[in-house]
């Protein structure tokens, strides 16, 4: 074991050196580098945070939206549900209107048409009976029954009121003098009976009236004759005619 | 194996002083870790080279473990004596596989000389830390009695650091050439790579001693007085 103090001192200055030489070409560098490294992760680090905690924001914000949203939205949808419901009663309800009306209406169409089917029934009905009285009095049509109409018709024409024999007056003088008034009869008229005609319609119109009668069987019994603008009915085709064309309301 | 091979003679005289092999392989240590150095960080950049990652790997796990033991705001102002120390005394315990040329670190001069910077630079970085009166306050802690103890305790720190290092890598020299003498030629394998080892621990040991009382020296409290241990559990950092 020997100690040199040259090689002592030497081997000081030699380590110094060293450290100098190390720090100068080796630790500055490399350790600069570390911080230059480490000082732009922190200020990445830094905008890394920086912007994420700018997400975390915009997260809350964004997320807040949403609930909004959602309550708007579910707003909206009890308010869609309520239009709707009230919309749906309505049209229940204008369904409901409707169909009573068309039921109100239905059962007026069918009343309508029951009373027409009653009333057409009825006319058939009637024309029926008028028929079967027409076919019965045809068959009881006769010369004396015509007598006893002509006879009747006489009568009445006498005891027409005032303004009844006022207005035939009228309407037979409103005929040119010496025309001949026509009258159709059922059956031929006894003798006698066209000249007591003739004179009944003189005295009634105030001067001399000519009568012809013709025949015509279809008047069952009876006569018809035109004085002016009024045609007289004593027949009992007219009288039957009459009856049937009658309004069924009137006579009740 | 000669009685020379375990002298320590001078090689060269520049002037009147005798350059012994220690003095010349230190420079050639020097030399290559300077250029080491200057290969791996020639072109430092952000975005790192393979070199420039190699380097950054070593230095940043120099400082992590520099880290552990020193305050924060000491680590810088430290690291660079405690890492050429391990660097350097790696790259020296190394030299012995190189076959022809001896470890400068069996050399007690050169250990005494390692000894000695890491004892001033114990007061140095004390003192700076903490100023000449505080640092020598912590002297006559707890009692100014044990002032003398503090001292002697000191002292054969660094001696022991010295007889250490020299004493181990000086052991594994001589016995691989006592190996290589008695067996043969391949046989001394095991006992290098044994030195490998070996060259790799002392190294850490003495650097890892260097930093503790570094620590103590600018952390004084009441552990700080039995620093001369490695298992002294480490201080809190401010």
């Amino acid at each position: 074991m020997q100690f040199d103090w040259t090689t002592f001192v030497l081997e000081i200055i030699n380590f110094l050196v060293l450290v100098w030489l190390l720090a100068r070409f080796f630790y500055r560098p490399v350790l600069r580098i570390l911080d230059d490294r480490k000082s732009r992760m922190e200020a990445e680090m830094a905008l890394a945070r920086q912007t994420q905690q700018d997400a975390e924001t915009l997260k809350q914000q964004y997320a807040a939206q949403l609930a909004d949203w959602h309550q708007e939205q579910e707003k909206a949808r009890q308010q869609l549900e309520l239009a709707l419901a009230r919309q749906k009663e309505q049209g229940l309800q204008a369904i409901q209107h409707q169909i009573s009306d068309e039921m109100a209406k239905m059962q007026a169409r069918e009343a309508a048409q029951a009373a027409s089917r009653t009333a057409q029934l009825q006319q058939q009905a009637q024309d029926a009976a008028f028929d079967m009285a027409a076919v019965l009095l045809q068959r009881l049509g006769s010369a004396p029954l015509t007598a006893r109409i002509f006879q009747l018709f006489l009568e009445d024409l006498a005891g027409l009121s005032p303004e009844e024999t006022s207005a035939l007056r009228d309407a037979a003088r409103a005929a040119p003098e010496n025309t001949i008034l026509r009258a159709e009869v059922a059956h031929a008229l006894e003798p006698g009976q066209e000249a007591a005609l003739a004179q009944a319609l003189s005295a009634l119109s105030g001067r001399s009236q000519t009568v012809a009668c013709t025949m015509n069987p279809e008047l069952i019994a009876g006569l018809r004759m035109a004085i002016g603008g009024y045609v007289l009915h004593a027949n009992l085709a007219d009288a039957l005619d009459f009856f049937k064309h009658r309004n069924p309301h009137e006579s009740s | 194996m000669s009685h020379d091979s375990a002298a320590i003679t001078a090689v060269l005289w520049l002037g009147p002083l005798p350059l012994t092999e220690t003095v010349l392989t230190t420079w050639g240590n020097m030399l290559a870790l300077v250029v080491a150095a200057w290969l791996l960080v020639r072109h430092p950049a952000l975005l790192p080279s393979r070199k420039q990652t190699l380097a950054e790997s070593i230095l940043v796990a120099i400082e992590q473990a520099i880290a552990e033991v020193v305050p924060e705001n000491a680590v810088r102002p430290v690291l660079p004596f405690v890492a050429t120390l391990w660097l350097f005394i790696l790259c020296a315990n190394l030299t012995g596989l190189i076959p022809g040329l001896h470890a400068p670190t069996r050399d007690l001069s050169a250990t005494a000389a390692l000894a000695l910077l890491v004892f001033g630079s114990t007061h140095w970085y004390g003192i700076r830390t903490k100023g000449l009166r505080s640092y020598l306050k912590h002297y006559v802690e707890p009692s100014p009695i044990l002032a003398p103890f503090h001292i002697l305790s000191e002292i054969t720190r660094t001696l022991a650091l010295a007889i250490r290092l020299f004493g181990n890598i000086m052991s594994l020299e001589m016995a691989a050439l006592l190996v290589l003498m008695i067996a043969g030629f391949l046989v001394p394998v095991p006992l290098l790579m044994l030195h490998v080892i070996e060259a790799v621990v002392q190294a850490y040991i003495f650097g890892t001693l260097a930093l503790i009382y570094i620590a103590g020296a600018i952390e004084p409290d009441e552990n700080a007085t039995s620093t001369d241990s490695p298992e002294h559990p480490i201080k809190e950092k401010s």
